[in-house]
């Protein structure tokens, strides 16, 4: 471990994430995160995500790899999980160039971290592999659910296979260990207690906190004597 | 050529080898001592006449004061507590004729004035008044009347305020007439003048001034007439009334030839010891002086050298020093541009690896979204996600057949569908493109790059090359830098070596300058020759010690005889005048006296009081008394002696001595006036014309 920042890409010469890319993330996520439907869900349908915000909540971990890793340092130190295997976890997300290559920095809206999903799911919607569902009707408030066909959960396992795009399905997985089964709402407050993620303006990228995160990992190691 | 210059050269001729006479002369010359003798030869001075006049002032009723006071206080005069008391002043005349042989004064009262008597006759014969200042002040004329060897003088003055102004006489054998001034005078320093030339020629006596200690004192006239003096309370010395000039006196009125030489001898022996002395003394000090100056002086010097000493030395290469700062001044501003070349080097070397970065992002994520596509791709629709209408396996045949989209029916571009890219015909060319190239990217790195496309590669490359190269320009600046911090540290190391050595040379400088101050304050102080006292100053003290010897030895030869009458005619005085059992007298050449009575010996000193002034006078006499006699001798016959009787000596003692001095003073041709209250006395023993004397409360003028 160096105290030399990893080597990253400018902010602004980063290239925006491709709709082919969203569309990836989110069956994975749903594969992974979504729980399985109950007998009350319409037919059909293998897993769920049952709102919108919990899934933007994890497709922010899922694309800001500093924060998935502090939020890993923060389940260390709470004695959740193992420091010796997820301390190097978070290490590697901080410095390893293949988590900063998939780094794709969100908008905060209103609702927190928000990416329209509307292109990427139609993809996943068109080829059977997942479809939305809407809860409620004006002017009551509503919330979408975001099924996984058995199609869906197929592609998923397609995907491991492949060489490059098998890396998402590893993310999602400390994603969903991170998340665990907190509802959209929990998981936006803990994103808005990271401090960077709060203090981003309106409509504003929302900045890396990795030098933050490097310190915490630090006395991580030292409080529990695990080696970097 | 002189007696004495003979035998001084004579005795020094065998010490001092080639020593000329002319030099002794010259010595003895210039010491003031006359080479020669000359035998005294006794000139009789008798007073014939006194008289003075004035006005007394005198406080009224204060005549019951006869306490026997001092002798000289025997005139009527204010004491303090009688200051405010009512004065009278009284004219007073005395005119007195005194003779030959013994005169008396008396009062049978003291402070009636007959002290003044004798007072005012020594102050006209010496120039100096012995008065009381109030009684000198009440005199307004005097004249007194004298002879020398039958020649008649005057002196002659009106005083006021006590100060004298007058004239020295001589009179007219004659006695008609006021005769030929000899002297004036105005005060009483030129009267006391005028009267010591006079004197010591008439009477021919020698200035007996010795040498005191530092400085030759005067004694002349003044000393010889104090001699004349007896006071009954001033017994010592035997001779005169200076213990230091006695013996001189003696020699002097003995006659002795040599004496007035072995006077002038003495003195230049001490005078000259005194010089050489001073002079060795002055010496002595200026020269401990000088040796303490010279050894500051040349430590001074030493401190001076040392520290130039210490100072390495070094050439004052000012253009060098100056070169060497001025490099270093270029190193150093070389090293700090090109630390800002290499602070420079740097951003462009992270700016290129951070394009590289970006370029393998974006290579990444389009690699990323055509592996994603081609996922999508090789699925088969199965609705429309707007509207869930199912795609019919007619709509799978058209794309397949007709080239149109499954789902949207819209036409396909041909050539894309060759590179298995779907993208429908109306979409803008350019945005096809894109999808194309990305497809194909995907396809060569899912081919495991065996595509030939060298595109991307290049522009890799050419940023992993411009990484190379700004890494190589980095680490070619830094070894520059590396260098130039080396020559920087190495011109600032010279730079201050040569300042320091350029301070050294300045401090050398400083050290040079001390150095050759310091040396020319010793050089000034170097040691000149110290003026002790020369071989000739030792020729004049060998010459001067030389004749003191020849001269006390002929002194000597000379006086003894004479001492040896003297001595018996004042045994046989002292017994005419009534010392009892004194058996013999011995006069020394030193003017002491022992006596013998009844056996015993002992010194003038240690005898009665009442002995002391029969033997003081007496010893008077008979100098005079063997001077007559002999034809040899100096003094000039004349005494005072005043109130004798005392406790020391009775009324019958004093009648047997006066009656013994009339016939002694009459045999010898001598004058002596005595002073006494015992009135009576001097009328029974002196016949009337020789005596002036105040009955009861009467007084004596």
């Amino acid at each position: 471990m160096t105290d030399e920042p990893p080597l990253t890409v400018a902010e602004a010469d980063r290239p925006d994430a491709t709709k082919n890319q969203h569309a990836i993330r989110v069956l994975v996520l749903l594969d992974t995160c979504g729980d399985p439907v109950s007998a009350d869900d319409p037919p059909g349908f293998v897993k769920v995500v049952r709102s919108e915000l919990r899934l933007q909540a994890l497709d922010f971990w899922l694309r800001n790899p500093d924060y998935l890793a502090g939020e890993l340092i923060t389940k260390v130190a709470a004695g959740e999980v193992h420091a010796a295997t997820y301390l190097p976890l978070a290490q590697g997300l901080l410095d390893d160039p293949e988590p900063n290559l998939r780094w794709y920095p969100t908008p905060k809206w209103l609702r927190g971290a928000y990416e329209a999903l509307d292109d990427a799911f139609s993809m996943l919607q068109s080829y059977g592999l997942a479809e939305v569902r809407r809860q409620g009707s004006p002017p009551l408030s509503h919330r979408n659910e975001f099924f996984l066909t058995e199609e869906g959960v197929a592609a998923a396992a397609d995907l491991a296979d492949d060489a490059v795009l098998s890396w998402y399905g590893k993310q999602a997985a400390l994603v969903h260990l991170v998340a665990g089964s907190d509802k959209g709402g929990r998981l936006k407050e803990r994103q808005y207690e990271q401090a960077e993620y709060a203090q981003t303006q309106l409509g504003m990228r929302i900045r890396s906190i990795a030098p933050a995160v490097r310190k915490r990992l630090i006395e991580q190691f030292e409080a529990t004597g695990v080696k970097a | 050529m002189t007696v004495l210059g003979v035998e001084v050269h004579e005795k020094l001729a065998r010490e001092w080898e080639g020593l000329d006479l002319a030099r002794v002369e010259q010595v003895l010359a210039d010491a003031g001592i006359q080479g020669g003798a000359s035998a005294g030869v006794p000139a009789q001075l008798h007073v014939v006449r006194v008289a003075f006049s004035g006005t007394k002032s005198l406080i009224t009723g204060g005549d019951s004061d006869g306490d026997g006071g001092s002798p000289g206080d025997d005139v009527a005069a204010p004491a303090d507590d009688r200051a405010d008391r009512p004065r009278v002043e009284v004219p007073f005349e005395f005119d007195w004729r005194p003779v030959a042989g013994v005169n008396g004064v008396g009062s049978e009262k003291n402070l009636r004035g007959k002290s003044s008597v004798l007072k005012v006759i020594q102050w006209a014969l010496v120039g100096r008044s012995p008065l009381r200042a109030d009684v000198q002040q009440w005199v307004g004329a005097a004249n007194v009347e004298f002879t020398i060897g039958g020649t008649a003088f005057a002196v002659r003055f009106t005083a006021v305020d006590g100060v004298p102004s007058g004239h020295l006489w001589q009179r007219h054998p004659s006695g008609n007439g006021d005769g030929a001034k000899l002297g004036l005078f105005t005060d009483e320093a030129s009267f006391e003048a005028v009267m010591n030339s006079f004197m010591l020629k008439w009477l021919r006596l020698e200035d007996i001034s010795v040498w005191a200690k530092d400085h030759l004192q005067p004694h002349a006239w003044p000393a010889y007439a104090g001699a004349l003096n007896f006071n009954a309370d001033e017994l010592d010395p035997l001779i005169g009334n200076v213990p230091t000039l006695s013996t001189r006196l003696l020699q002097m009125f003995a006659g002795t030839s040599w004496a007035p030489t072995v006077g002038q001898v003495n003195a230049a022996v001490s005078r000259h010891e005194y010089e050489t002395s001073q002079a060795a003394e002055q010496t002595k000090a200026g020269g401990e002086f000088a040796k303490t100056q010279r050894a500051v002086a040349a430590s001074k010097v030493e401190q001076a050298q040392e520290a130039l000493d210490k100072l390495p030395a070094a050439a004052a290469d000012v253009a060098g020093v100056f070169a060497l700062v001025g490099l270093a001044n270029d190193t150093s501003r070389a090293s700090h541009e090109l630390q800002m070349e290499i602070t420079t080097a740097r951003g462009v070397l992270a700016d290129a690896r951070a394009r590289v970065r970006t370029e393998e992002a974006r290579k990444h994520a389009a690699n990323e979204d055509a592996l994603a596509r081609m996922f999508f791709n090789s699925m088969e629709p199965t609705q429309c996600p707007r509207c869930a209408s199912k795609v019919t396996e007619q709509h799978r045949k058209a794309e397949h057949d007709d080239h149109e989209c499954s789902l949207c029916h819209s036409d396909l571009d041909l050539a894309a569908l060759d590179d298995q890219v779907m993208v429908a015909a109306g979409v803008p060319d350019d945005e096809r493109e894109r999808l194309r190239v990305t497809a194909s990217r995907a396809s060569s790195a899912a081919r495991t790059e065996d595509d030939d496309d060298a595109d991307v590669v290049d522009t890799m490359t050419a940023l992993e090359e411009d990484v190379a190269e700004a890494e190589a320009v980095v680490e070619a600046m830094e070894a520059r830098m590396a260098t130039a911090t080396r020559a920087e540290r190495d011109a600032a190391t010279a730079a201050a070596t040569a300042e320091q050595a350029l301070s050294v040379v300045q401090q050398r400088q400083q050290a040079e300058i001390n150095l050759a101050r310091a040396q020319g304050s010793l050089e000034v102080l170097t040691e000149t020759p110290t003026e002790l006292p020369g071989p000739d100053n030792d020729l004049v003290g060998a010459v001067l010690k030389a004749a003191k010897k020849v001269v006390d030895k002929w002194l000597k030869a000379d006086q003894d005889p004479i001492l040896g009458m003297i001595s018996d005619e004042i045994a046989k005085l002292g017994r005419e005048f009534g010392i009892a059992n004194l058996e013999r007298v011995a006069l020394k050449g030193n003017a002491n006296m022992t006596v013998q009575t009844g056996g015993a010996e002992e010194g003038y000193g240690a005898v009665s009081g009442g002995e002391r002034i029969r033997l003081k006078i007496a010893t008077a006499i008979a100098l005079m008394r063997v001077g007559k006699r002999e034809g040899v001798g100096r003094h000039p016959g004349l005494l005072f002696i005043d109130s004798p009787a005392s406790e020391e000596i009775g009324e019958g003692d004093l009648s047997q001595m006066l009656g013994a001095l009339v016939d002694v003073a009459t045999e010898a041709d001598v004058q002596l006036f005595v002073a006494t209250a015992h009135t009576s006395l001097l009328t029974k023993v002196l016949p009337p014309a020789n005596v002036r004397a105040a009955q009861g409360d009467e007084y004596v003028w």
